[in-house]
């Protein structure tokens, strides 16, 4: 498990983000990207571990790549918002269908987003569903 | 019998006229010379011979009717008689009845109207040259033997803007050849393919020679000329007759559907080689595209980290410019991967109503920096009004901006960048079109190379970019149903046009 980055501010609590993908390296960028911006942020490599994240503790917001083995975004998705519907979850893809966007928004996904991701729009993302 | 009457015998033996008696029969009883010598036949074999055997087949109908109108009372009609030899007689037959002692007979006498007729048949013909001449579509002119016109249909007054009558051939049509020489001048006078009067009174004919003539007026024409000697029955030669039929017309058909063949087998290349281009990247895009996605993650991360880092580097810190040529590389490859994704799996376009002139500004706007930085200055010739077209505007913009940053390229020691738009009007005729010029004052594109522009993988920019910009532009412009084409002047710079439909 990679380090999480956490961050308080004078006593307000830091929005809590749940990052899962199976690329390492892209969920170090996002702990420190999101980290320097105040989001206290979880990272999972796999969707079982996600899982397990979810169960233990409370997240405001997912970020969920699509494309991972063996259960993938959409699935992930799914028993997320079963277990814990107040998450508002994005999805990530380097290969955007409109199968997996419909399908996504049909599961309550709040956005989806092409990768790369611009960090900049993904801090926007994240601020306007997390206010 | 009562005739024998030496004083009728004297006078009927005079006339002109054939004179016969028949029996109601047609029968001859008797008949003048003038008669037998009409006939073609010996006066005294005559007697006992059927006048109807004289008669041309397609008139005997008419002599039998004659000839019972005859017993009632007179009767007049015209009749054809057929000789022995084949000679066609028209003759005017009246006819009467006549008592002989007890025997009822018929008085027959002829006219025979052969030069009547001639005459007639002359002038009806006379009168229908003359018609014909006067009414024919194509040229007709007769000239003398030096030259002089004495006769000339309706259409060679037309056609040399004037009245030719007594004006020398030549100078009421001073044609030439397709090279422009003077026809009268010609180097070779014995080549078939030259024309002179004296040949042509020589009993030298031509015909069908194409031929050129520009009148006063400037006006042009293409002509085939036919000309010949003119003789008169006795082949007396009595001048030239010349025939001009107007072929202007043709030859510009011809020379439109020439054009249009060229511009079809140049289409026809266009297209072959565009299939080349596009067989190779069917099987080239699918592996093009898989492997730009997988470049695209590992990328993604490098930018990101990169931009983290800079962001937090003072600019005066040693790695500063190094983490900065990071970015602007890494950067570099994106656009890469993402034209190469674009060129493999174009997405849909999505056309709406939208302002062309919006969609330049919006765009110069894009590059504005870059083109400060390089002291290009910008003129912008946009009418006002102009109708929307429909475009995916995200396409449009990726077009104009693709080709703003072509333009700046081809002008690193600064320049004028000019861009126009005006409505236009398709190739085809009626759509109406916006047309858009992007032009710089740049190093320009080789002549070899001007060709190739719109290939993929095509570039003459030694270390920037795949060659698939332009390709994408012209893509996103033909699935708009437009076109873009391309003019340039090395030294002096490029201009590319874009036509795209409006909005009904």
């Amino acid at each position: 498990v990679i380090p999480d980055s956490s961050f308080e501010d004078g006593g307000k609590m830091p929005i809590s983000i749940l990052a899962v993908d199976d690329e390492q390296n892209l969920l170090e960028l996002l702990i420190t990207a999101l980290g320097k911006r105040g989001f206290k942020v979880r990272t999972a490599l796999s969707g079982t571990e996600a899982l397990r994240l979810v169960e233990r503790e409370s997240f405001q917001l997912a970020l969920l790549d699509i494309k991972m083995g063996p259960v993938n975004g959409v699935q992930l998705l799914k028993e997320i918002k079963d277990r814990r519907p107040v998450i508002k979850v994005i999805m990530m893809t380097a290969y955007p269908t409109m199968e997996t966007r419909l399908e996504a928004s049909e599961n309550g996904a709040s956005a989806y987003l092409t990768k790369p991701v611009d960090l900049q729009k993904l801090v926007e993302t994240i601020n306007s569903l997390a206010h | 019998v009562a005739l024998s009457d030496h004083s009728y015998r004297i006078l009927l033996e005079g006339m002109n006229e054939g004179a016969a008696a028949l029996l109601p029969d047609g029968s001859v009883l008797y008949c003048n010379r003038s008669f037998a010598e009409m006939l073609k036949m010996p006066i005294e074999k005559m007697i006992g011979f059927s006048a109807t055997d004289f008669v041309a087949p397609s008139a005997r109908h008419a002599f039998a009717g004659l000839l019972q109108q005859g017993e009632r009372g007179k009767a007049k009609v015209e009749i054809t008689f057929g000789l022995r030899d084949g000679t066609l007689v028209p003759a005017y037959c009246s006819i009467s009845p006549v008592q002989i002692g007890e025997l009822r007979c018929l008085c027959l006498t002829v006219t025979d109207l052969t030069e009547q007729k001639q005459r007639e048949e002359s002038l009806a013909f006379e009168k229908l040259a003359r018609l014909i001449l006067e009414q024919a579509v194509d040229v007709i002119v007769v000239s003398d033997k030096a030259g002089v016109i004495i006769q000339a249909s309706h259409a060679a007054h037309e056609l040399s803007g004037s009245n030719v009558l007594h004006r020398s051939f030549e100078e009421a049509f001073p044609l030439k050849f397709k090279d422009g020489t003077i026809l009268s001048c010609a180097v070779n006078p014995d080549s078939p393919e030259t024309f002179s009067i004296a040949a042509c009174l020589d009993g030298r004919t031509v015909q069908g020679l194409e031929v050129k003539l520009e009148r006063l007026d400037g006006k042009q024409f293409d002509l085939l000329l036919s000309a010949g000697p003119l003789r008169d029955s006795y082949q007396r030669l009595l001048g030239c007759l010349f025939t001009l039929r107007d072929i202007t017309k043709r030859k510009r058909w011809e020379e439109a559907l020439r054009e249009s063949e060229e511009r079809l087998r140049q289409q026809a290349h266009e297209l072959e080689q565009q299939l080349i281009a596009s067989g190779r990247l069917v099987s080239l895009g699918e592996i093009t595209a898989s492997m730009a996605h997988e470049f695209n993650n590992p990328l993604g991360i490098v930018i990101g980290f990169t931009q983290e880092l800079l962001s937090e580097t003072d600019p005066s810190h040693p790695h500063y410019r190094s983490l900065k040529i990071i970015d602007e590389e890494s950067n570099r490859c994106e656009k890469i991967i993402q034209d190469l994704l674009q060129f493999a799996r174009p997405k849909s376009t999505d056309l709406c109503p939208t302002d062309v002139k919006q969609a330049l500004e919006k765009t110069l706007a894009l590059v504005a920096n870059h083109l400060y930085k390089q002291k290009i200055e910008v003129i912008t010739q946009t009418e006002e009004n102009l109708p929307k077209i429909y475009a995916d505007p995200q396409e449009l913009e990726q077009v104009m901006v693709n080709l703003y940053l072509n333009a700046i390229d081809a002008m690193p020691d600064g320049g004028t960048l000019t861009v126009a738009a005006k409505p236009s009007l398709a190739a085809t005729g009626a759509s109406q079109q916006v047309a858009i010029w992007v032009s710089d004052t740049g190093f320009g594109i080789a002549p070899e190379d001007l060709p190739k522009i719109f290939l993929p993988f095509f570039t003459a920019k030694k270390k920037r970019g795949l060659g698939l910009g332009l390709p994408i532009c012209d893509r996103i412009i033909k699935n708009h149903g437009g076109r873009i084409k391309v003019e340039s002047r090395p030294g002096q710079g490029t201009t590319f046009e874009i036509h795209l439909p409006v909005v009904q």
